[in-house]
């Protein structure tokens, strides 16, 4: 109990020298120019917070609305420019554009049986376009639709001999049916082609007729390492082509003379060049009447399209379109 | 005379003359707080400078349902002190000293004053810093059990607690040095 006491007493006597000792008052310092100094700083403070890009509207606006929009502007002109190429025709100015999203679609799958499922999706895009070309007057569209066919083509061709064989057969299947749909088509389009645009098709054609036969190959074999018997028509060595009822030599399919027309032959088809944006094929002159022209060689038939030289006149168009 | 949450209200509204009333006001409690706090005069102008400082920049978030301004400025002082103590510029025996020798002491005062405040000043050294600061708060700056409170973040029973307790030791630690 006294050492509670004692302890009280000395926390009163601790008390009572704290009220009793004279605290310093803030120096003179402190007194006359501290305000002032604080409101500089204040000043000086505030100024460096407005400095700040976060704190500053006008900086903030720099730093992050514009680079957004920009960015916002970027992707409404690309989807814009994406949504208006999807229809555009072979030779058109969008038409590059349509086959980089095309290319640029292709890189960003994950895997190869994608890529060969959108590349047999650009197939059919380009059969599409095929049925809009006869109309159109340029070379470059033809060169350039051809081009772009046989790179798709050549796509899924390359791309199923990649996947795994229980990956591929399925596709392989959807493929050679695509083909063949593409071929029958073709083949109608031959007929009513005009001459000078007539090499492209025959050549797109033809590589058409290659992937087909080699995936028909490819089925037999496949077909009897099931043990399952090959059609009659196969066994007697030829294949069906399509709905035309043309029929390719059984030892012709590796090599590649598969184009089934029969009106133009096969040498002078293999001769044809690869054509140039303001070059005619070497094959131009000719008609769908194919016979008006093979006695001439290709140096003579070259160029001999109506009056001038010809490949851009509209005239000797006219005057091979039968 | 305004009070210091009027006057706080006028300076947030850009009045920057009404931040001369709370300077005014509150110049000597908080240069206190630090005078008794830290090991310097200069260390204690710096920091209650720094402390007006943030109270002028950071006044519209003053809130006068919360708290007063008086405990709200307390606690930015505290807040400065803590820094300042973690950063290992607060109170540093081997410096004290010198400082201490180097202070020149106002005019006026008595050797017995002055030996009064160097015992006083060596004997709050030794308590807890939570114990010193509400001793402090409350004998030097002259606040009220609840702003000291508030200015703490603590509850007003544990800053009486507190009191008692710094009191109760503050006087056994007089006592060893003689101090009656």
């Amino acid at each position: 109990m006294s050492g509670r006491k004692s302890k009280e007493i000395k926390a009163a006597l601790a008390e009572d020298l704290l009220r009793r000792v004279e605290s310093p008052k803030a120096p003179q310092r402190l007194q006359v120019y501290g305000l002032q100094r604080i409101l500089a700083r204040a000043a000086y403070e505030t100024r460096t917070v407005e400095r700040r890009w976060f704190r500053n509207p006008a900086l903030w606006r720099r730093a992050v609305v514009l680079p957004l929009t920009a960015l916002l502007l970027l992707a409404a002109g690309t989807s814009g420019v994406y949504a208006a190429s999807m229809d555009a025709p072979p030779g058109s100015a969008l038409y590059g554009c349509k086959i980089f999203f095309e290319r640029a679609r292709v890189a960003l799958t994950v895997s190869r049986s994608s890529d060969a499922r959108l590349e047999m999706e650009f197939c059919e895009r380009r059969l599409r376009e095929l049925q809009g070309l006869p109309e159109s007057g340029e070379y470059r569209a033809w060169e350039r639709w051809s081009r772009e066919y046989r790179r798709n083509l050549e796509g899924v061709d390359s791309l199923l001999d990649a996947l795994p064989a229980e990956e591929s057969a399925g596709l392989a299947a959807r493929f050679q049916a695509q083909l063949e749909e593409h071929h029958a088509l073709m083949e109608g389009l031959l007929k009513i082609t005009p001459a000078p645009y007539l090499p492209y098709l025959q050549q797109a054609s033809r590589e058409c007729m290659e992937r087909l036969q080699r995936l028909r190959h490819r089925h037999g074999m496949e077909e009897e390492e099931r043990g399952q018997p090959r059609g009659p028509r196969e066994e007697e060595g030829t294949t069906p082509v399509g709905d035309t009822g043309s029929e390719v030599q059984d030892g012709a399919e590796e090599s590649g003379p598969c184009f089934p027309s029969p009106s133009y032959p096969q040498a002078e088809l293999e001769d044809l060049a690869p054509y140039g944006e303001d070059t005619a094929p070497s094959g131009m002159a000719w008609t769908s009447d194919a016979e008006d022209n093979w006695g001439s060689s290709p140096k003579e038939s070259n160029g001999v399209m109506g009056e001038g030289s010809g490949h851009e006149g509209k005239g000797s168009a006219n005057h091979y379109w039968k | 005379m305004s009070s210091l949450e009027e006057l706080a209200q006028r300076v947030a509204e850009g009045d920057l003359e009404a931040f001369g009333g709370i300077y005014e006001s509150l110049l000597d409690p908080l240069y206190r707080y630090f005078y008794w706090n830290l090991s310097s005069r200069e260390e204690a102008e710096d920091l209650t400078e720094e402390a007006f400082l943030r109270c002028l920049l950071h006044i519209g978030r003053f809130d006068a349902r919360k708290a007063s301004f008086r405990s709200w400025a307390f606690r930015i002082a505290h807040n400065l002190l803590v820094d300042h103590i973690r950063r290992g510029k607060g109170l540093r025996k081997e410096e004290l000293d010198a400082n201490r020798e180097a202070d020149e002491p106002p005019l006026g005062e008595t050797v017995e004053e002055e030996a009064e405040k160097r015992a006083l000043r060596q004997a709050l050294e030794e308590l807890p810093s939570s114990q010193r600061q509400v001793l402090v708060m409350k004998y030097f700056s002259g606040m009220s059990n609840a702003e000291v409170a508030r200015a703490l973040g603590k509850s007003e029973g544990a800053v009486n607690a507190l009191r008692h307790r710094a009191l109760r030791k503050l006087g056994t630690i007089l006592e060893s040095r003689g101090w009656r």
